[in-house]
């Protein structure tokens, strides 16, 4: 039953994650990604995460998703942004990459056995994500604070420039 | 364990760092905006954060539960990274000066960068390594594409951005693979221990083999080995010249010291599957980085491209780093190396914005060395310097730095890849030569003639990466010392499992 | 004078300081007697060591004096250390003393130039450098040394750098040797490797403890016999020597003939007991040596510029050398490196003096031409007496002529060749004895005797060159004579006393190799008959061809025309090596870049598209054609490496 479920879930993941980069819809692009996030919160659950789950549901697929779709609607992007890839050599070689790296992440899992330890189940809870990230991953946990900062400044140098005026010109061919 | 406030000691540095970029960021927006004193302030900031590093220390060598390593080794590189972004922030500010940037941002995001590097480059930890990583590359994608008005240095920042999300995610799949097949590890050490474990009727799972390999993808592609190096000539060809030379140095020294911990203390005992490999692909970039350099007509693209193989110099003391006795030679060979490939790219590519900046169209054509002698004979020297000791000719401190890799290299066994790095570094002659050549062997042009109008930020930049060179080349003993002293005691600390 | 022998390699250093530093303000002539005078006390310096030397015991004639822990980390440890012995106390002695001469003649070549200060200071850096090589113990020094006279010889010989050809050929040096350097390196790890050390003394107490396969042997010294063969510029190397001819004449006497390229004999004679351990790369020596002997005598045959005759002349005189130290006649090998110090630095210093005039003559007569062309010269005897004179014993020592320096030395060589078994290399040598013989006096015949062959208004003005320039041509024309009576063999009743000075610093090399057995003098004089013969024929011959019926020559070109078109196109080696190497590697770099970088831009794939004609619409926008290809590669990457991996297992 449960493997049952899982296959179905998994199965699900993988269709709308494809369908994120297939369609050429923006708009229906950030819905599938909503439903992957949707999917890959039932999948914690069933690995008994609960608290990461509903993380997943609320901070992705909840507010990030929403920003997501309010800059598509606002850009308005068309569907005439076509990102073919031209050349069928070229088509030929990425898919042949494509089923390269499928195969060796196959080969690499042939003889494995399923775990054999118990999963415990309070690992997902609040209390126990609570302690790990605050005693044993304090320092990630802050690291990714850095991170953050440094991705909010550096979105903040490069859409928002100064006026251009005369001077600019120089050193504008450098290359 | 739980969390011990005098842990915070261990990371000083990075506190520091971080500390420095939020006040540069406040005092651009709260009270000046001069670049005068924004420089000023990091400058100052950034010395007062070497010496941080090097006296105030934490004792315990297992700090934060081994996430970070807490030892003198750590300690060098971080002083070493400190001193790339220092320069790097010399060089800048004459640069920037009329190139309308947001001199703010910039300097925090290099300091932010620097952060990253420092994490990364003391990361024993299989997370802090990633998180390393992906402070330092968004950093440098910002940074890469900081002059905006140029669409070179856009498509350097969205080429470098995509090609880095995409080895971002070959790296993730790594950790998660290796995380699984040592049930649960993150840990070097803890790795390491998991493996000895297999063997036997109980032998690696294959999966582990894919996870190593994923992951040396995800660090060759950011120490930019062939055939990973795709974006390296193009961005450090798009940056701004400072932000190359920062590029060129930092992440570059950080991702290989991780690489070696990473390889060297968790997983020696898989170097059998790992050494090869790695062995074709240092190979493949001595010998393709050397190479293509010779016929590059930009001096940035040159550099890049000589960047390329000094990666693979340094390759080899990763390989040889899987061999048991050898592991501390190789971090000290490596340490050595860094610091001299530090010195000697800094310099070289503070000579090219000078000549840059006198040419009309302000570019980097390697033509725009004629003569250069005849006028500057200092900076035509201190170029000659900087690129005979690139080039790893004796007394400079290039060639101490290959003989040491070299030498580890040797003592594990590696001799034809030593014979093939020599032999890539002999050809290297020929382009670092060219220069020298068109220097000193040209009649000057019009153009060369030009004053070049050096300012104080760069003399001194010229100044100290050659007395240094010369001062390694000559003395090397006492920077070997240290560096065969530190990497005795790397100390790669367990994980304590605290949880109920 | 132990202890401070430092100061022997210190002083050049402090001249090229003061020269370097404040040479523009001290003037041409201040900056070269400072030159000359830190030469000068050098040289006093090394003649006190050597006596000092020489008054030890036969068997502790070796001082090694280490000054400081230069490197130490872990189990490596070079001392910056001083190694003087027998074979080092006759390196600087050469060193010092020619350079000094030839450091005194630069007074008088480079005046007026405006780059004379940068010259006196480049000069003194390469003798630094030089001393540096022979005097340090260990290979990390010896290896400074050897890099840092081969930076020197390119700023030299790229000197008058407003000739794009001058600059070339100091380029090509450069890289030339750097082949060679790699040689050098490889050597040296493997030396590193094998006995855990980086000194001599060190490598050589491990020599003596070795046991196990010879062919880490062989590969070692084969390594550092290539590093030699760029230094000495030995077949195939050797392509450098004669553009090096490029940079100023006294230039090419110090470092293309009397010292940097016989750094590579220095090196092989310096570790005879790692050579002597592998007879497989003995064998190689000698043969190359030989060959290249011949090879070079051949091309200076028909060589018309004067200094271009000296550097082939050279070429194959440091293949006798290294035929010497093939058959394991080190000492011999040796004798010949001061010997030809001394004759090449004067007949190079001569063809300086000739070229000096000749070029004033051109000047005067407002004549824009060659000024090293020997066609266009002729009667010089009786305007430059002095600068005949010693070339003409420059001429005679070289060929062989009983009596003086080059005899005694190349005899011994070539007897060694046959008392130690190698009859064919023996032949070889004494054929390419009478080529020298006769291309030395060719040159001799057509640059001094005849009737001038230029315009009569430069003859006018051809005078001898000043003091300054032929006193120090003197002082070598008497070393060229007597400088061999040391080494005069038992069967002419001589005693030998160099050879029995070097014997301690070959004493394992000889030991290893064991007793030869003793042939007797007969065949000793029979050889040496052959040899004398073979000389004087050679002069007779030039002066047949030359001074007799000067019509022969060229009547003998006109005969056997490809003959003589090869060997005056040098075997067309050039052409090849630019052909086979260099061309090359620029079109692989090219190749490589565009296969890694423009094709990906455009695609390998579009490359091929277009082969295929399948390409009829537009060519994408830059960006992202470039960075799918570029995510495409990394894939196919990605595959490689992990897959191989996933394989392994």
């Amino acid at each position: 039953m449960e493997v049952a479920l899982f296959i179905l879930i998994a199965l699900v993941t993988v269709v709308s994650a494809l369908l994120v980069i297939i369609r050429k819809n923006a708009v229906s692009s950030v819905l599938f990604l909503v439903l992957t996030f949707f999917c890959l919160a039932m999948l914690y659950v069933m690995l008994g995460a609960q608290f990461i789950a509903a993380m997943q549901v609320i901070v992705y697929a909840g507010a990030i998703m929403v920003l997501f779709i309010f800059v598509v609607m606002l850009l308005n992007l068309g569907t005439d942004q076509k990102w073919e890839i031209t050349g069928p050599v070229r088509k030929w070689m990425g898919f042949g990459s494509a089923a390269g790296i499928l195969l060796i992440a196959v080969l690499a899992f042939r003889g494995m056995q399923s775990p054999t330890t118990e999963m415990d189940t309070s690992i997902g809870t609040v209390s126990s994500i609570g302690e790990t990230m605050f005693q044993s991953y304090v320092l990630p946990f802050e690291v990714a604070s850095v991170l953050l900062l440094a991705a909010i400044i550096g979105v903040v140098a490069m859409i928002s420039r100064k006026p251009v005026d005369a001077t600019t010109v120089e050193g504008g061919n450098e290359s | 364990m739980t969390f011990n406030p005098t842990d915070l000691l261990a990371i000083a540095p990075e506190i520091a760092v971080l500390s420095l970029a939020i006040l540069v960021i406040m005092i651009e927006v709260l009270i000046s905006r001069s670049e005068e004193v924004l420089q000023g302030i990091t400058a100052i900031g950034l010395l007062a954060v070497m010496a941080v590093s090097i006296f105030v220390r934490s004792t315990s060598a297992n700090v934060f539960s081994g996430m970070v390593a807490n030892d003198d080794f750590t300690m060098y590189l971080k002083v070493l990274l400190t001193g790339i972004a220092l320069l790097a922030i010399l060089m800048s500010k004459d640069y920037l000066k009329g190139k309308n940037f947001r001199v703010g941002e910039y300097y925090t995001l290099i300091l932010l960068a620097t952060v990253g590097m420092m994490i990364l480059a003391s990361s024993t930890d299989l997370v802090t390594m990633f998180l390393g990583i992906e402070t330092m590359s968004i950093a440098l994608y910002a940074l890469a594409g900081f002059r905006s008005e140029c669409s070179k240095s856009n498509e350097a920042a969205m080429k470098y951005f995509l090609l880095g999300a995409f080895s971002t995610g070959f790296l993730l799949y790594g950790i998660a693979l290796l995380y699984g097949a040592t049930g649960g590890k993150t840990n070097f050490a803890d790795i390491g221990i998991a493996i000895t474990a297999f063997g036997g009727d109980n032998p690696a799972p294959a999966y582990l083999y894919a996870g190593i390999g994923l992951i040396m993808v995800g660090l060759l592609f950011k120490v930019a080995a062939v055939p990973f190096h795709f974006w390296s000539p193009d961005v450090y060809q798009g940056a701004p010249t400072p932000v190359t030379a920062f590029m060129s140095a930092g992440p570059k020294a950080a991702a290989i010291i991780v690489f070696l911990r990473l390889f060297g203390w968790a997983l020696p005992d898989m170097s059998i599957a790992w050494q090869p490999i790695l062995g074709v692909v240092a190979a493949v970039t001595m010998v393709t980085g050397n190479i293509i350099a010779l016929s590059q007509q930009n001096i940035k693209r040159m550099l890049a491209y000589s960047s390329i193989s000094h990666a693979g110099y340094l390759l080899l003391a990763v390989i040889a780093a899987g061999t048991a006795g050898i592991r501390s030679d190789a971090a000290a060979g490596m340490l050595f190396y860094l610091v001299a490939y530090y010195l000697m790219n800094m310099g070289a590519f503070t000579v090219a914005i000078l000549v840059s900046r006198a040419r009309l169209d302000g570019d980097y054509q390697i033509n725009n060395y004629q003569g250069l002698a005849a006028n500057h004979p200092w900076i035509a020297g201190a170029m000659a310097l900087f690129m005979i000791s690139l080039t790893g000719i004796p007394p400079t401190a290039g060639f101490f730095g290959k003989l040491y890799v070299f030498s580890a290299a040797v003592k594990a066994g590696f001799i034809p890849l030593v014979v093939i790095g020599v032999l890539a570094s002999a050809i290297s002659a020929f382009y670092y030569l060219r220069i020298v050549v068109y220097m000193y062997m040209r009649p000057e042009t019009a153009e060369s003639s030009k004053d070049l109008k050096p300012t104080p930020a760069w003399k001194t930049i010229m100044i100290v990466c050659s007395i240094l060179i010369i001062y390694l080349g000559v003395m090397p003993g006492m920077m070997m010392k240290l560096a065969d002293s530190s990497s005795q005691k790397i100390s790669s600390p367990n994980r304590v499992v605290t949880l109920k | 004078m132990s202890n401070y022998l430092y100061l022997i390699p210190i002083m050049p250093f402090i001249g090229f300081l003061i020269n370097g530093i404040w040479g523009k303000k001290l003037g041409e002539k201040a900056a070269g007697y400072i030159a000359s005078a830190m030469i000068g006390i050098a040289f006093v310096m090394s003649v006190t060591a050597f006596f000092e030397l020489l008054g030890h015991d036969p068997h502790h004639r070796v001082i090694e004096k280490e000054f400081f822990s230069w490197i130490a980390v872990g189990d490596l440890s070079i001392p910056f250390g001083i190694l003087l012995d027998p074979l080092s106390a006759v390196m600087i002695l050469v060193v010092t003393g020619v350079s000094f001469l030839i450091h005194i003649y630069s007074i008088g070549y480079i005046h007026g130039d405006p780059g004379a200060t940068r010259y006196f200071a480049y000069l003194n850096l390469f003798v630094f450098f030089m001393l540096l090589l022979v005097l340090g113990n260990s290979y990390p020094i010896m290896f400074i040394g050897w890099e840092g006279v081969g930076l020197c010889s390119y700023l030299l010989i790229g000197f008058w750098f407003t000739d794009q050809a001058k600059a070339t050929a100091g380029k090509k040096a450069f890289v030339v040797n750097r082949i060679g350097d790699f040689g050098f390196l490889i050597g040296m790890f493997l030396i590193y490797s094998t006995f855990g050390t980086l000194t001599f003394s060190g490598a050589m107490h491990g020599a003596e403890l070795f046991v196990g396969s010879t062919a880490i042997i062989f590969w070692m010294t084969l390594s550092m016999f290539l590093g030699a063969t760029g230094k000495s510029a030995q077949l195939p190397l050797y392509v450098w020597l004669p553009d090096a001819m490029a940079g100023p004449t006294p230039v090419s006497a110090l470092i293309h003939a009397a010292t940097m390229v016989t750094a590579g004999v220095y090196m092989v004679a310096r570790n005879s007991f790692l050579f002597i351990m592998s007879p497989g790369t003995m064998e190689i020596i000698a043969w190359v040596g030989v060959l290249t002997a011949i090879f070079a005598a051949t091309i200076a045959l028909v060589q018309n510029d004067i200094k271009k005759v000296l550097a082939y002349s050279t070429v194959s005189q440091l293949g006798y050398m290294f035929v010497g130290v093939g058959v394991g006649a080190f000492a011999a090998g040796v004798s010949h490196l001061v010997t030809h110090a001394f004759f090449k630095a004067l007949l190079f210093l001569g063809s300086g003096s000739v070229i000096h005039a000749v070029h004033h003559a051109h000047a005067h007569a407002g004549f824009k031409g060659d000024p090293q062309d020997i066609r266009f010269m002729g009667g010089l005897r009786s305007k430059m007496p002095t600068t005949f004179w010693t070339f003409f014993v420059g001429c005679i020592a070289i060929a062989g002529v009983p009596g003086l320096s080059g005899f005694f030395s190349k005899d011994e060589i070539i007897w060694m060749t046959f008392a130690n078994g190698h009859p064919a290399i023996g032949v070889i040598a004494l054929i390419a004895a009478f080529l020298t013989a006769f291309y030395m006096f060719r040159l001799l015949f057509l640059t001094f005797y005849g009737s001038w062959r230029g315009r009569k208004d430069q003859e006018d003005h051809l005078k001898d060159s000043p003091k300054v320039m032929t006193l120090p041509l003197t002082v070598l024309a008497v070393l060229s004579i007597i400088g061999g009576w040391i080494m005069i063999p038992y069967a002419l009743g001589g005693g030998m006393q160099f050879e029995h000075f070097l014997e301690p610093v070959f004493e394992f090399a000889n030991n290893f190799a064991g007793e030869k057995g003793h042939p007797s003098h007969m065949a000793e004089y029979s050889v040496m008959a052959i040899s004398i013969i073979l000389a004087i024929s050679g002069i007779l011959l030039a002066r047949a061809w030359y001074l007799k019926n000067p019509d022969i020559p060229a009547r003998l070109a006109n005969r056997s025309k490809l003959a003589h078109k090869v060997l005056f196109n040098k075997y067309y080696v050039d052409e090849i090596y630019n052909f086979a190497f260099i061309q090359t590697f620029l079109g692989l770099g090219e190749a490589l870049w565009k296969s890694f970088d423009v094709l990906i831009v455009d695609g390998i794939v579009n490359g091929v598209a277009k082969l295929l004609g399948w390409i009829s619409s537009v060519v994408r926008k830059i960006q992202t054609g470039l960075v799918s290809n570029y995510a495409l590669m990394m894939a196919i990457g990605i595959v490689a490496v992990v897959g191989y991996m996933v394989w392994k297992i």
